[in-house]
């Protein structure tokens, strides 16, 4: 491998795309000056491209920063949620331990169950439409 | 609740956008091989952007590290990281299976030639040929070494040489 010190020039050219004559009499003699020139040309032969316009792409930037700072603002709360789930059954299971009865602490998770149950529908469907 | 903050104004991003979104989506083209893929990583890299915290960055580091979100978007494509996104191979031939992926086929020489590259091969050609990416910009771009760009991109830059020659193509240049 020979790096040539007209290969930074001969590049810009091709970008340009116009070769001084002093540059293309190199390319013809160095084969790195010859390679840069024939990939650089043909790789910038069709560099068009269409784009979504910038106003839409910031839009859309903005609409999804404000629902990601929502979801992570409803964090904390669903981990309190489910930390008042868990704390429930433990006091249903704690009761019934105590009176030595399963019947209690049964109703109780079913109850917590079918609290959390029904709050995770009314959430889902409800308030999120 | 306050507006969450995006690292660069309206007017700002419009001006950057101008300037890095048509050579982005190219670049974009190029590795993915699929335009309707290409627009939807562009978006992507725009919003990680503007998510960024970004200290004071000239206009060429900016456009630097847009370029490297974009390039880790794909990679994350390649590896099927990406929800939803359409799984990309190391090298797209036009099988039946794989040509299912390509939406919007390249169909012109310059895709089919970098078709037959690797994907970082891709990467860096396109970044040393089209975008005149220093050495040091490329490895930044890369996630590479500076010292290891020179012998890979010779490398490349050779196997691109031979497969151009090898179909006859002529560089048009005006002297
Ligand atoms: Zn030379």
């Amino acid at each position: 491998m020979d790096p040539c010190a007209f290969e930074t020039k001969v590049l810009e050219a091709a970008h340009r795309g116009e070769l001084p004559v002093d540059l293309a009499a190199h390319a013809a003699s160095c084969a790195t000056c010859a390679e840069t020139l024939l990939v650089a040309s043909f790789l910038g032969e069709e560099t068009k491209a269409e784009v979504p316009p910038p106003g839409l792409v910031y839009w859309k930037a903005e609409l999804r920063a404000r629902r990601d700072q929502a979801e992570r603002a409803m964090r904390p709360m669903r981990a309190m949620e489910m930390a008042a789930l868990i704390l429930l059954c433990a006091v249903a299971v704690g009761l019934g331990a105590m009176s030595g009865s399963w019947v209690l602490p049964a109703i109780g998770v079913g109850f917590v169950a079918a609290v959390g149950g029904l709050g995770w529908v009314v959430k889902t469907y409800l308030v999120r439409g | 609740m306050n507006q969450p903050r995006l690292s660069l104004s309206p007017e700002t991003f419009q001006d950057f956008y101008a300037q890095t979104a048509r050579p982005l989506k190219s670049y974009l083209v190029r590795l993915t091989g699929n335009a309707a893929v290409a627009d939807e990583v562009l978006q992507e890299a725009y919003y990680k952007f503007l998510r960024a915290e970004l200290p004071a960055l000239g206009e060429r580091e900016r456009k630097n590290y847009l370029f490297r979100i974009a390039t880790n978007l794909v990679r994350d494509l390649y590896r099927g990281k990406v929800e939803g996104a359409l799984p990309l191979k190391e090298t797209v031939h036009s099988t039946e299976e794989e040509s299912r992926l390509e939406q919007v086929p390249m169909k012109s020489d310059v895709g089919k030639v970098l078709n037959t590259l690797k994907p970082r091969e891709r990467e860096l050609v396109w970044l040393a040929y089209v975008e005149g990416s220093s050495h040091r910009e490329i490895a930044e771009i890369m996630g590479l070494r500076e010292v290891s760009i020179r012998p890979m991109l010779f490398r490349v830059r050779q196997k691109l040489a031979e497969l151009l020659k090898s179909i006859g193509y002529c560089e048009r240049m005006v002297m």
